[in-house]
């Protein structure tokens, strides 16, 4: 690899790390312009040239942080999970009543783990797409 | 100010300008810049960050399609052609026509107001 491609290299990996948005869309981004770089390579431009026409990388990043960010919509299923996780986390709260009111008594043991299972699943689906919005892990 | 009112409607019809140009003929991202820039008298020399996200709105919305393609040259690497599809051409005639009734109630509106004939 010559110098030229390294540096360019380090520039799109530049972009790719400013970008705040999930994975795939990072990746789809990455592609789209380093297929534009090498078509300027071809067409003769240098490295300098080629980031001096589309800005540093943080500038490129921001752009595309405000257009998509903007005009994403929220997922439809985020407040139905959060119902889900607001129940399950209220269940959980009246099972344990009865370690402070000793004349409740506790309910099945299934309905406790069934209980906790919809709480995990929940508080999981939450983290994992809060992380996702974050572009920290892969979907 | 007057920067800022471009921006506003370059932002409003850039979706349409994107469509109509990927109508007229298959094209790649960096293509679409080109021919922005030298049709859009200055008020479309748009960037990446600007384009893509128009790109990937359209692709996503069914309105345009991409596909690879080899370019002609020898050691050339393939160009993404974005073409639009049936929905994305009725897409466009529908913008167009919104685009003509506005563009012509605006006039209306402001010929109205430098000749005194209406009320605003």
């Amino acid at each position: 690899m010559t110098e030229e491609q390294k540096k360019l290299k380090r520039y799109v990996s530049g972009i790719e790390r400013s970008l705040r948005l999930p994975l795939k869309t990072k990746a789809r981004i990455n592609h789209d312009l380093a297929t534009e770089i090498q078509l300027l390579r071809e067409q003769g431009m240098t490295a300098e040239e080629i980031i001096a026409q589309m800005g540093s990388p943080e500038e490129v990043a921001d752009r595309f942080n405000e257009e998509m960010v903007a005009g994403a919509s929220p997922k439809p299923g985020l407040f139905l999970g959060s119902g889900i996780f607001g129940f399950a986390a209220a269940g959980t709260c009246l099972e344990l009543l009865p370690l402070w009111n000793p004349g409740l008594t506790f309910p099945p043991a299934w309905i406790c783990a069934l209980n906790a299972l919809v709480l995990a699943g929940t508080a999981r689906t939450a983290l994992r797409r809060l992380r996702e919005r974050k572009g920290i892990i892969r979907k | 100010m007057e920067q800022r009112f471009a921006q506003q409607i370059k932002k409003g019809v850039l979706d349409m300008i994107v469509l109509r140009l990927i109508c007229e003929e298959d094209t790649y991202g960096y293509g679409l810049l080109q021919k922005l820039e030298q049709r859009g008298g200055g008020y479309f020399d748009l960037k990446e960050g600007t384009l893509y996200p128009v790109l990937y709105r359209l692709e996503d919305a069914g309105l345009i399609r991409s596909a690879w393609q080899a370019s002609g040259e020898r050691r050339a690497a393939p160009k993404k052609y974005y073409s639009a599809t049936e929905a994305g051409r009725a897409r466009y005639a529908e913008y167009r026509r919104v685009w003509s009734e506005f563009s012509a109630c605006v006039e209306r509106l402001c010929a109205e107001e430098e000749t005194g004939e209406g009320e605003l």
